[in-house]
């Protein structure tokens, strides 16, 4: 009883020591942050919000933010579009190859980054695909689709065969019952996918740095730039507010997830 | 005129209908034809082609050949939601986002009916199920038996010509299904729809039908009455299926009527059948209820006899069923009115368990 409480102590300070290991990088940018000087120290030695006025001023900051958002909300939206119904036909169709397709939808997770973006730089390349905000959004669709196929094929298991096809008898065609019937169920898992799609879009560099042109640079992008060039204090701003984001939208998968248990 | 009279009458027609999953044949080369008004029942074990035969005929299972005809037209290669019927689960497949009346309404939203009138049909569908005040709650506020009504009143809102019903008790318990039998027996005589109704409930197939099709190893193994069915069984697997019955091996001593058969160490008894064959090995099914127990001094005429020794008894209120030994140890289950007398039974040291010549059955296969 005694021995194992003490095993059960040493594995709960194991826990929290990891935890604090992998999030500690991330949380000292907060003070650093909100530090008065022009150089990257810490711990700061006086604070003020000069680095997130620097952000707004500066040239390309606000910019780069807007076509990351823009980028990333097409992305979703493309995604949802394309992954959903493709979830719909691997869960309930049944058809010769269904697996091989499920692999073949998916394998943007398991191949490296490096070699997407390549793939996809040679492919814009030859077939003259020169805008170059629709590249980013093409090729971010393909890295995000598997986690929109997987969330949504997750929720889509959990509906009843039996629900559809009873709505089917009654009389409502395979559309109707997979708006009125189908989607209103999977709109929980949907949201969470779309979540993850859009800050996977919103931080991608790799594909990004490859297929992005001149002119269009992105968050990650002109932060990697500028990283690489001189150091800017404004990064520890940005990173902030990146950190907020990607918190606040994980704490609003939760919640989704756990209306979706609900209903 | 004859021939257009029945084929109008004639609300499902399966013309040899198959289904193969692969190499596996789900269903066998299967005829059936059920009438206008008809309450069938598909009955057998799990894996016997019965579910397989609903969804060919509720379109969600295309025939590997053969063809359905509902209402005289070739649905075969239909869609389900072009013909016209009604399904209930044993899941009963309610949505859980809707409320009781969006469900019930949502046949009628996809006809587009006006709203008026979907009110006014939903409020007297609720009664005929006889639902109290619940058109609000969701499903997961209902019991199983309300919900399985919500199903049923769901069905029966857009007048389909023909209900499916696919285990539709499967999931309550023994005092609620005997209930809503009663129930669903009485919505198929009041509104007089044609239903197909599945289970793997012998009791509730003989409650229900007008007429039973057994299914085994996706065959069909004998259609009938209820009645048919117990009382003429066509093969050894159906008499064993429906009722309960004792089986003694036996082998025909002499055809004729009645002909002879050889009980082995038992003894020998009289049996009617007419097609049996001298030196022919099968099966004597024998019913509880046709059973009697007696002393040598009372054999009527026209009975067979065979000596027994007494094991047990349990009396189910009304009738007793008496637990009793053969020679070779074979069981037979007798059942009788419950007497004053019954434990008196016990020490009637030499009995012997008789049957009118007719009650016996004799099965070759």
């Amino acid at each position: 009883m005694e021995r194992r409480s003490i095993w059960r102590r040493a594995n709960a300070a194991f826990a929290v020591a990891a935890m604090i290991f992998l999030l500690l990088p991330s949380l000292i940018v907060v003070p650093m942050s909100f530090s008065d000087s022009e150089l990257i120290i810490f711990p700061p030695k006086e604070y003020s919000f000069h680095l997130y006025e620097r952000y707004v001023q500066e040239p390309g900051w606000v910019s780069a933010t807007i076509l990351s958002f823009r980028v990333a909300l097409w992305t979703t939206i493309l995604s949802i579009c394309l992954g959903v119904p493709a979830a719909y036909a691997l869960v309930r169709g049944q058809f010769p190859g269904r697996r091989m397709l499920a692999m073949f939808l998916l394998s943007p997770i398991m191949l490296p980054s490096v070699v997407l973006a390549l793939a996809f730089y040679i492919y814009f390349v030859r077939i003259s695909l020169s805008q170059g905000e629709l590249r980013l959004v093409l090729a971010h669709c393909v890295a995000t689709l598997p986690f929109i196929i997987v969330t949504a094929a997750a929720g889509i298991q959990t509906v009843d065969a039996n629900i559809e096809r009873a709505a089917r008898i009654m009389g409502a065609s395979r559309v109707y019952v997979f708006r009125t019937v189908t989607l209103p169920l999977v709109i929980p898992s949907i949201v969470a996918g779309a979540l993850f799609a859009f800050l996977i879009s919103f931080d991608e560099i790799i594909i990004s740095i490859f297929v992005a042109r001149a002119g269009d640079e992105t968050l990650p992008i002109k932060m990697y730039s500028s990283l690489v060039f001189e150091v800017s204090p404004v990064l520890a701003a940005i990173s902030t507010m990146l950190t907020v984001m990607s918190a606040l939208i994980c704490i609003l998968v939760t919640f989704v997830q756990k209306s979706e248990a609900k209903p | 005129m004859m021939d257009v009279n029945s084929t109008k009458q004639e609300m499902v027609r399966l013309d040899a209908v198959t289904k193969l999953y692969g190499s596996f044949t789900a269903l066998h080369e299967t005829d059936l034809s059920i009438r206008a008004g008809e309450f069938l029942t598909l009955l057998g074990p799990s894996g016997s082609g019965k579910t397989t035969l609903l969804n060919a005929v509720a379109g969600m299972t295309m025939p590997t050949s053969g063809h359905v005809w509902i209402d005289s037209q070739d649905v075969t290669a239909m869609p389900p939601e072009k013909r016209g019927l009604g399904m209930v689960f044993q899941s009963y497949a309610l949505m859980p986002h809707m409320t009781v009346f969006d469900n019930i309404a949502y046949p009628l939203k996809v006809r587009k009916t006006p709203k008026q009138e979907i009110k006014k049909r939903v409020t007297n569908v609720l009664e005929l199920v006889r639902l109290p005040d619940l058109a609000h709650r969701k499903p997961k506020e209902l019991s199983g038996g309300q919900q399985q009504r919500v199903s049923i009143a769901r069905c029966l809102i857009y007048n389909p010509r023909l209900i499916l019903m696919d285990e539709p008790l499967g999931a309550l318990d023994k005092k609620l299904r005997e209930q809503m039998q009663l129930e669903i027996k009485r919505l198929h005589n009041e509104l007089g729809i044609t239903m197909v109704y599945v289970t793997h409930d012998q009791e509730e197939a003989l409650n229900m039908s007008d007429r039973i099709m057994l299914m085994n190893g996706g065959k069909a193994e004998q259609i009938g009455s209820p009645h048919d069915l117990y009382f003429k069984p066509v093969s050894q697997f159906a008499a064993d299926f429906i009722g309960q019955s004792t089986m003694l091996d036996a082998k025909v001593l002499e055809a004729g009527d009645p002909c002879i058969l050889d009980l082995g160490t038992s003894g020998q008894c009289k049996v009617k059948a007419p097609g049996a064959n001298k030196n022919q090995s099968g099966k004597l099914v024998l019913r509880p209820e046709t059973l009697r127990l007696i002393t040598n001094d009372q054999l009527p005429d026209g009975f067979n006899a065979l000596s027994v020794r007494y094991k047990d008894s349990l009396v189910t209120g009304g009738t007793t069923k008496y637990i009793v030994e053969l020679e070779n140890g074979t069981e037979m289950i007798v059942q009788e009115l419950t007497t004053p007398e019954e434990a008196a039974r016990r020490h009637e040291g030499q009995l012997f368990a008789a049957w009118p010549v007719e009650a016996g059955i004799f099965l070759d296969q």
